[in-house]
């Protein structure tokens, strides 16, 4: 895989350019949401084995908030959007004004406002992709999953992997100034979908 | 002894008689852990499930990694060092769908079916299981201690509590079960079928 991806350099280039680009749209639209400003901190490509997803944050137990959602249409895929506990809480304080704690397990207010979050991230970050390739993205609806970081990741990566495909990552990390929030997103096209992706990134930005 | 934590990861498998050692796995989400133990040598053997069939998958170098071939390989491992299969103990714990919320079930609940696809696996090898704790949507961390059997399950909700001790032959709470589920564990979803 990591031979194909380097016959010419600048499929990596183009796929950090995807993150980017769906990444600026999905942090404006979630900026709008909050009233506060966000900014991308960094957009990586990264090709993983699968023995390392479960410690990709850090430590595998580190209990995280995830937003999982298909995608489906001219690329397919899977779309997550994790944030740090402490994160999730101050996002679904900012959504919902009220004040959530962790003594006890989510409710449907809190799942909601997780789901309401990854679908406004995942539909701009998509969108902002089918605008620039004219390629058509279809995200599922959301699910929501409060729990240890390698359940988590492991659940989003192993239908793809299952599927033969490698591992491939973009991943966008933001944050705030005024807002004490980071989180990340991350695309993994399936093994099928890499080169429509990559060829339409490409013709778009020939296209200027 | 000192204690020595060995790491299982996905797809892996460990098997070992060195007291001190617990064999553990972080954070199973849909991942299963099979765990045996052989008291008459006090060897245990975990391997760490993470996809039901190597049929259906591209990814056949690591055959520890499927339920199919996994399971009956830990079992020729803890042959090979002397364990007897009619012998052995075994705890199942993991293959859990951490997502909630999503408007229909996924089609793919892979924690159901690597749960189906161990315990099929087992019956043909003519194990029976002790204990397990399977499903719900709770990710779960599996230690193995080799120095008695014992089996914990740590969730972010509960901390570790105590499920068996493999290595205790008379143990009421370890008699040999069929599959059970804890209280308020959900029933998983799924019904086996990726095979």
């Amino acid at each position: 895989m990591s031979k194909s991806v380097e016959v010419e350099e600048h499929p990596l280039n183009l796929l950090q350019r995807i993150g980017s680009m769906g990444a600026m749209q999905a942090t404006a639209s979630l900026s709008a949401l909050a009233g506060k400003p966000l900014v991308n901190s960094y957009a990586k490509v990264k090709i993983l084995p699968l023995e390392e997803v479960p410690a990709l944050f850090g430590d595998p137990e580190e209990m995280i908030a995830g937003i999982i959602l298909e995608v489906s249409g001219d690329v397919r895929g899977q779309y997550i959007a994790t944030f740090l506990i402490q994160d999730a809480l101050t996002l679904i304080a900012t959504l919902t004004g009220t004040e959530c704690s962790l003594d006890e397990e989510f409710g449907e207010m809190e799942t909601s406002a997780l789901a309401e979050a990854g679908n406004i991230l995942a539909s701009s970050y998509l969108g902002a992709i089918e605008a620039t390739t004219g390629l058509a993205l279809a995200p599922s609806p959301p699910g929501v999953a409060v729990d240890m970081a390698a359940g988590i990741l492991t659940t989003a990566v192993l239908p793809m992997h299952e599927a033969g495909s490698e591992i491939l990552l973009i991943e966008v990390q933001f944050g705030g100034p005024e807002m004490d929030l980071t989180g990340r997103m991350i695309l993994l096209p399936t093994v099928e979908s890499l080169p429509r992706l990559l060829r339409a990134v490409k013709s778009a930005a020939l296209n200027g | 002894m000192d204690e020595r934590a060995i790491t299982v990861n996905m797809g892996q498998l460990e098997v070992s008689k060195r007291p001190g050692d617990v064999l553990t796995a972080l954070g199973l989400g849909s991942c299963v852990a099979v765990c045996t133990y052989d008291s008459a040598l006090g060897l245990a053997g975990m391997i760490h499930v993470v996809l039901p069939s190597s049929a259906i998958s591209r990814a056949k170098e690591e055959p520890a990694k499927f339920a199919d071939v996994g399971v009956p390989r830990l079992v020729a491992e803890m042959e090979k060092q002397g364990a007897i299969s009619r012998r052995l103990r075994v705890a199942v714990l993991g293959g859990a769908n951490v997502l909630s919320c999503a408007r229909e079930t996924r089609t793919l609940d892979i924690g159901a079916r690597n749960t189906a696809a161990v315990q099929e696996a087992l019956e043909a090898q003519g194990v029976s299981v002790c204990a397990t704790q399977v499903g719900g949507k709770n990710s779960r961390t599996v230690r193995l201690w080799v120095a008695d059997g014992r089996v914990t399950v740590k969730t972010l909700r509960q901390g570790e509590v105590a499920v068996t001790v493999l290595g205790d032959d008379n143990g009421s709470e370890a008699g040999k079960r069929p599959f059970t589920r804890p209280p308020g564990q959900a029933r998983p979803t799924a019904r086996a079928g990726g095979r």
